[in-house]
């Protein structure tokens, strides 16, 4: 996973985050609200994977 | 709309704002360190832009939802629901929840008010059982009336009602107290019934 996908994953989870807080129904709740938190979930696992492998590779730690 | 209802939609706009400018300092600021990645500063600004921003602002909107979520209107917008709410309003329904709702005694945030249980976990609980019915509403026939999952508490009722001087000198109350307090005998029993639809006093 690189960089860009970081990028995708947590800006996209962000609109839908967005559109759950512009239209707040239960069914964009539903939908948006849990898949938009998912995806800057997944964004943050990646980028946290990423600076342990960094940080390994320099033997930070 | 109401006072809160409008500070709500504030809140909600101010959040709407917020996503989306903090999404275009995210993307420049990626963009910039795409580019440039041995630049000092550049991983530094990956932190705030991947960590720090999504991070936060993944608590500041979830926070806004889930205090949208204890609205009536937020209730009302699943169809099974807009019985419920619409009985709010109706000046010649004398069920228990409308009463409560027309008369003020529970101003704002009516369902979660007596849908929400009284402990530390109350609140989890309350969310989790909405999820559950969202997923219900989904997955089954939605036209169906939305049912409990558990008998609905005393507890909830008296942590209004109980002390009240109308509640502890009334003779009925008196006399079944702890019947009340441990759950054998439900409020609804002689209250009820709390919504309309429903012969029996079974719902929450």
């Amino acid at each position: 996973m690189s960089p860009r996908a970081i990028l995708l994953f947590e800006l996209a989870g962000l609109l839908l985050g967005a559109l759950a807080l512009f239209f707040p129904t239960g069914t964009m709740i539903f939908v948006f609200f849990t898949l938009g938190n998912l995806l800057i979930l997944i964004g943050l696992a990646i980028y946290i994977k990423l600076v342990l492998k960094d940080l390994k590779k320099h033997r930070v730690i | 709309m109401d006072a809160v209802g409008t500070s709500f939609g504030i809140v909600r706009a101010l959040g709407v704002a917020l996503i989306l400018l903090s999404s275009g300092v995210i993307l420049i600021v990626a963009l910039r360190a795409f580019r440039k990645p041995e630049k000092p500063g550049a991983k530094w600004g990956l932190l705030v832009a991947f960590g720090i921003l999504p991070l936060g602002l993944l608590l500041v909107s979830d926070a806004i939802l889930l205090g949208q979520m204890k609205e009536v209107t937020f209730c009302g917008s699943c169809h099974p629901m807009e019985p419920f709410v619409k009985s709010f309003e109706d000046p010649a329904d004398s069920t228990l929840a409308a009463v409560h709702a027309k008369r003020h005694l529970i101003p704002h945030q009516q369902c979660y008010t007596c849908h929400t249980d009284y402990a530390l976990m109350g609140d989890v609980k309350a969310k989790l059982r909405g999820l559950r019915h969202l997923y219900a509403y989904y997955t089954s026939d939605n036209q169906q009336r939305p049912k409990l999952y558990s008998p609905y508490p005393n507890a909830n009722c008296l942590q209004c009602h109980a002390g009240a001087a109308k509640y502890e000198e009334s003779p009925t109350h008196q006399t079944i107290s702890e019947e009340l307090k441990k759950g054998e005998t439900s409020c609804l029993d002689c209250h009820g019934p709390a919504h309309p639809g429903k012969e029996t006093a079974v719902s929450e």
